[in-house]
């Protein structure tokens, strides 16, 4: 991916992937194949879906970290294309999108929904008009820019710069005496609308990598204190992967550590990456402050997961990699002259290559395989998964055709004999229901009512949650509680589903041989993969946190309804975003409030999708068990030549044949990935 | 079916489940109104929530008292000849059972909770604090609040700017409210119990009647191996 050469193997490659990726596209197609209208129990549109998603797959990741802490140079360096400003304080609250794309292109988005387009344009042209809509003017350095945007993005416009609002952005941005630069304040506030002000950029463009799945997102800057913008949240939880760019020096980050404890959620807490960056600056005590880093941030993350790289020298390397000569570039970019000057002294005490000393120096080749490993690791379990299901679809389609050739022969034989033979299955069929029912109603006082884990898990998780809720000082804090409590509440959820549908595999597969042996009777396949899928799909909805707020009285006809003339009674629901407005402290505790409130539904919501969760399982047990019996009648009533009866047989074996051989194949490639 | 005394157990059982869940209904109403929260906000967390809770816990009490049934006749049924056995799960008497007790009729209702509302604490407040910069509509919309408006947006009003000898008015007036207000919901669920044990027994009740019918329909048709006399042709408590 962002590294071609001299690095170390991991255990999953991206460029593996993708081939293994369209192997399985080619199974899938020949398993549909052999599978025509048979039901071999694995629910093929669960298994479209997931070959869908698979096709869809990208990866995103997020790179967040305070302003100038190098994420521009770093994401240059990743991408091996210095298209992203660096040289500029970053002043735009919108997230930059990075992805590869054939034609290179540039789309803005801004707040009034008005987007701007430049398409096949050169690299500088790229760069110059980002640099022209991330960066803040010169003339505007000494002012908090962003927090009059995000103003502007949240409430419209700004129409008034007074001592309230000033003191509002002394606070907020740690700013001091903005109350002397007021006439600067209003030039920039007043030349400012949401016409202007972007909220989504979009760069694609044809970097020198070939996997296009991945998109980056360059994140705005976190403040000093940690803290981020809703936009950013919402983006951060969708994140496979999230690295918090911090320079080397000082180590102690008060940021870092607030966006682990207060921002984001414990969810993202597990895709999170610590990347310490500049370490050519502090070349000689790097490994020292490495370790130091690992010892401080030791609670918070795993200590793999924190990296020490320098992207610079990264940068250095991927011009050689052009071809370029260590004096060529020291020419061309008297930035990079100093650090190649130093390493290349370095690199020849070392007796390293220019190449390689240069990608070793950068430390992107330790970096990189973990993270290319990290990614993959949970697309390689869904191929495993994909390939599980296809071969038991296998294994049921040569079940059935067996039991088939085995009844085709019996009537063959012997007509009587074979209706014989269907009703000792069809009484087989009966009892094998009855025990289906006495499994369900089993399942039912273990799943449901007062007693059912469900129930405990969700009593304490209540009570847990609003406790934190009420104890959160501020709402970066109450945000990511709450997206705790959804992610907790759809755990809690999910694995109760996989403990039913245990439940069911251990008590089917326990009576099925009995069945087999007694009646002939094969217990049909349950693709329980697609329930729990389906359920959970059902589960994992994201409640929207709201507020009230007071409508206009030109809105909505108000003006034409006296009851609504009163300010009070024009309220209405919105969804709400972070609003840091004036009077926070009371946007706080509505927020709180309303939290607390909607949680209860949530739980509520919840609670039903599990039950109708489990009504799913009771349907689908049932349907299949109804579609066993009518093949049975539908045998019985069939009466066959012995001419069609040897060309289905021979069409059967037939079938089994292809079968056992694309069941070979599957084999031996779930071996390769295991390996 | 079911025995006297299996069925006494039954009740037993329900009924400890029942103040189980009314507990635990009364400390997460408590546990919110001990906090330090907007008084305004709580008074609607009073208002609504203990009914809201009660009938989501009726549901999960309803599947719990339908284990404990189906638990009982399993038992006997597991006995039965295989062709009874397949009567019986044809019958699906949980569903039936189940969507009944939940229909528009069937379904348990519990009252709305009145509560002390001490409508003079905003008038107190407002000539308690003249002069105060009160946001534009906002308090003084509250004293003639509509019967229509949410009072989600008056916790948004009712914090600005007030003088801290106010406040600590407010404080005193809020914990005996608060206190009033515990006192109410306690009387209340404890009246909301009775009434969901009455539901509970009621369909307990219709459940029976449904199984002696299952029973009355094999007995007719196939030679049964159920002793009719056991069947317990329970009479329908509502007490």
């Amino acid at each position: 991916m962002f590294l071609d050469q001299n690095i170390k193997k991991p255990n999953f490659k991206l460029s593996d992937y993708k081939i293994y990726k369209q192997q399985i596209f080619e199974l899938f197609k020949n398993y549909k194949d052999l599978r025509g209208d048979l039901n071999d129990g694995i629910d093929i549109k669960s298994l479209e879906t997931r070959i869908e998603n698979l096709k869809n797959n990208q990866f995103l990741i997020a790179v967040a970290g305070e302003v100038k802490a190098g994420k521009s140079t770093f994401i240059n360096s990743l991408i091996k294309e210095e298209i992203l400003p660096t040289d500029v304080l970053q002043a735009t609250n919108a997230l930059i999108e990075i992805f590869y794309s054939k034609r290179p292109y540039l789309k803005v988005t801004y707040a009034s929904g008005k987007t701007e387009l430049i398409e096949e344009s050169p690299k500088e042209v790229l760069k110059e008009k980002l640099k022209e809509i991330a960066a803040i003017p010169e003339d505007y350095r000494d002012i908090p820019v962003n927090l009059i945007d995000l103003y502007i993005l949240e409430n419209g416009e700004l129409n008034i710069i007074d001592n309230e609002f000033i003191k509002y952005l002394e606070e907020k941005s740690g700013m001091e005496n903005l109350r002397e630069l007021k006439y600067k304040l209003e030039n920039y506030a007043f030349s400012r609308s949401r016409d202007n002000i972007p909220v989504k950029i979009e760069l694609g463009y044809p970097f020198p990598w070939e996997f296009d799945e991945i998109r980056l997102v360059d994140m705005p800057g976190v403040n000093a204190v940690g803290g981020i913008h809703d936009i950013s949240f919402s983006f951060l939880d969708k994140a496979n992967a999230i690295l918090f760019i911090h320079p080397i020096k000082p180590i102690e980050s008060e940021s870092f550590k607030r966006f682990i404890s207060s921002v984001i959620t414990n969810k993202s807490k597990e895709n999170l990456f610590l990347i310490l960056t500049h370490s050519a600056v502090f070349f000689e005590e790097k490994e020292r402050l490495l370790e130091e880093a690992k010892r401080i941030y030791s609670s918070l993350i795993s200590p793999d997961r924190i990296f020490i790289v320098d992207s610079v020298l990264k940068l250095i390397y991927e011009d050689l990699e052009r071809g370029k000569t260590l004096e060529e570039i020291k020419r061309e970019q008297r930035q990079k002259r100093k650090w190649i000057v130093y390493f290349k002294d370095l690199a020849e005490e070392e007796g390293l290559d220019d190449k390689e000393a240069f990608i070793k120096y950068s430390g992107f080749e330790k970096l990189i395989p973990v993270l290319e490993s990290f990614l993959l690791s949970a697309p390689f379990s869904e191929l495993i998964t994909i390939l599980e299901l296809i071969k038991a679809g296998y294994k049921e389609q040569i079940n059935i055709h067996q039991e088939t050739i085995q009844l085709l022969q019996s009537q063959k034989k012997n007509r009587e004999e074979f209706l014989a033979e269907i009703e000792k299955r069809q009484k087989g069929l009966k009892k094998l229901e009855t025990y289906c029912y006495f499994v369900l109603e089993e399942a039912a006082t273990i799943f449901i009512g007062v007693h059912s884990p469900i129930e405990n898990s969700l009593d304490n998780l209540k009570i847990n949650y609003y406790d934190k809720f009420i104890k959160s000082t501020d709402i970066e804090e109450l945000r990511k509680y709450y997206r705790d409590a959804e992610n907790d509440l759809n755990m809690i959820v999910q694995e109760n589903i996989r403990n039913i549908s245990k439940f069911f595999k251990e008590k089917l597969e326990q009576v099925g041989e009995q069945f087999k042996e007694e009646y002939n009777i094969q217990i049909p396949k349950i693709d329980f993969s697609a329930i729990e899928e389906s359920c959970r799909k059902a589960v994992a909805k994201k409640e929207e946190i709201t507020k009230e707020v007071v409508e206009g009285i030109v809105e909505n006809w108000n003006f034409l309804k006296p009851w609504k003339w009163l300010k009070s009674s024009r309220t209405k629901k919105v969804v709400v975003g972070v609003k840091e407005v004036i009077d926070g402290e009371v946007f706080f505790k509505t927020l709180k409030n309303n939290l607390i409130e909607s949680f209860i539904d949530v739980i509520e919501e919840l609670r039903d999708q599990f039950y109708r969760a489990f009504e799913f399982y009771k349907k689908s047990i049932r349907k299949l068990l109804e579609e066993k019996r009518s093949y049975l009648e539908n045998l019985k009533k069939e009466l066959k030549s012995n001419e069609r009866i040897d060309y289905e047989i021979l069409m059967l074996e037939k079938n089994i044949a292809l079968i056992e051989k694309e069941v070979k194949i599957i084999e031996g490639f779930m071996k390769g990935l295991s390996k | 079916m079911i025995e006297p005394k299996t069925l006494k157990q039954i009740e037993k059982r329900l009924e400890d489940d029942i103040s189980k869940e009314i507990e635990l209904i009364k400390n997460e109403i408590f546990f919110i109104l001990d906090k330090d929260l907007d008084i305004y906000f709580l008074r609607e967390f009073v208002k609504q929530y203990p009914r809201k809770l009660l009938k989501e816990k009726a549901e999960v009490l309803l599947d719990t008292l339908l284990n404990y049934l189906m638990k009982e006749i399993l038992e006997k049924i597991k006995n039965m000849h295989i062709e009874h056995q397949h009567k019986f799960f044809k019958e699906n008497l949980r569903d039936k059972i189940r969507i009944e007790a939940l229909s528009e009729n069937g379904s348990f209702k519990p009252q709305p909770i009145k509560i002390k509302e001490e409508e003079g604490l905003l008038d107190k407040t407002i000539t308690a604090a003249p002069g105060i910069a009160l946001s534009a509509g906002g308090i003084i919309a509250t004293v003639a609040i509509p019967e229509t408006i949410t009072l989600k947006a008056i916790p948004a009003v009712s914090t600005l700017f007030g003088p801290i000898y106010i406040i600590k008015k407010l404080k005193d007036k809020n914990r005996r409210l608060k206190k009033i207000w515990k006192k109410q919901v306690n009387s209340y669920l404890k009246l909301a119990k009775n009434d969901l044990k009455k539901w509970l027994l009621d369909v307990e009740a219709n459940f029976l009647k449904d199984l002696e019918f299952f029973h009355k329909k094999i007995s007719s048709s196939l030679e049964s191996s159920i002793d009719r006399g056991s069947i317990n042709y329970a009479k329908i408590k509502n007490t």
